[in-house]
């Protein structure tokens, strides 16, 4: 089965309008596009493949059910994520104490971190350009194309995201695995844009860590 | 700027969200230092990889469920 093409802000509204009216084709437009993407996160929080799809289901009759109360303040998208975090959260084994996305937010973007570790670097007190690489990054690979691109590397990168913190993961996956724009990552995890940029920036760069581990 | 300001700003470079003095003074150290183009340069693969992870498709199984529970739901409203 082939990935839907994405759906736009326009397509978003006629979708909405004709699932109210009670539009099957609108309504399996909508699975199409947006299961794959709903499915990533799901499977983020539960221990199994049937757990995963299961939730995905209950927040499709989540979203049927919810369709008279949802005001159209955010997008229909950020809006059926919400209700996919909720059922995965309730779900999950990780999160039993359902903790509010702000304040997780807030105390995961708090307190140090250094996206490379802080003896790679000459310390402040060199004779000459402190603070620049001691040990600077190698290159990857002789060939990129072909190591990079192959089923381990993307393990390695699967498995890093993985073990992030939850919202570092949840901005990391809506931002680059399915490029969502910043502002709507923001209002389905209630951070500001500040922390949203704190959070991709520290999920980032234990990725390029993990990759830079893999790779040289 | 130096290398280790480097690493940590580099997010907000790629995000837009460096005031302009700081951007200036990024880029500047980048023309500079091949380390840290280096660094640059791997992060972008980095992003390009994990956009890789985009993959999976909904079970067809599942979607003939959904489509039913659809069904129910409409006749329920009606």
């Amino acid at each position: 089965m082939a990935t839907a093409p994405p759906i736009d802000d326009a397509e978003e509204r006629r979708l909405l309008q004709r699932l109210r009216a009670g539009d099957e084709a609108a309504f399996e437009r909508l699975v199409m596009a947006m299961s794959g993407a709903l499915l990533r996160v799901a499977r983020s929080y539960v221990p199994s493949e049937p757990v995963a799809e299961e939730v995905l289901q209950d927040t499709w009759l989540g979203v049927l059910n919810g369709l008279d109360r949802f005001e159209g303040r955010s997008s229909v998208r950020s809006w059926i994520f919400s209700i996919l975090l909720n059922q995965a959260r309730t779900r999950g084994e990780r999160e039993r104490r359902t903790v509010p996305f702000a304040t997780l937010g807030a105390r995961e973007a708090a307190g140090d971190f250094t996206a490379v570790d802080a003896d790679r670097f000459l310390p402040a007190d060199a004779a000459q350009w402190p603070h620049h690489w001691a040990t600077p990054p190698r290159r990857w690979s002789e060939s990129p194309e072909q190591a990079l691109e192959d089923a381990e590397t993307l393990a390695v990168v699967r498995a890093a995201i993985a073990e992030l913190p939850e919202i570092q993961r949840l901005t990391i996956t809506m931002r680059d695995l399915e490029g969502w724009p910043a502002e709507e990552v923001c209002d389905v995890l209630e951070l500001t844009q500040g922390n949203q940029r704190v959070l991709l920036h520290r999920a980032r760069s234990k990725v390029r860590a993990a990759l830079e581990r893999y790779l040289t | 700027m130096a290398c280790r300001e480097l690493v940590e700003r580099v997010t907000d470079h790629l995000e837009g969200a460096l005031p302009i003095e700081d951007r200036a003074r990024l880029e500047a150290h980048l023309a500079t230092c091949p380390h840290c183009r280096l660094y640059l340069e791997q992060m972008h693969t980095t992003l390009r990889l994990t956009g890789r992870l985009r993959d999976a498709d909904v079970p067809t199984e599942g979607r003939e469920e959904l489509l039913r529970a659809f069904r129910r739901w409409r006749d329920e409203q009606s």
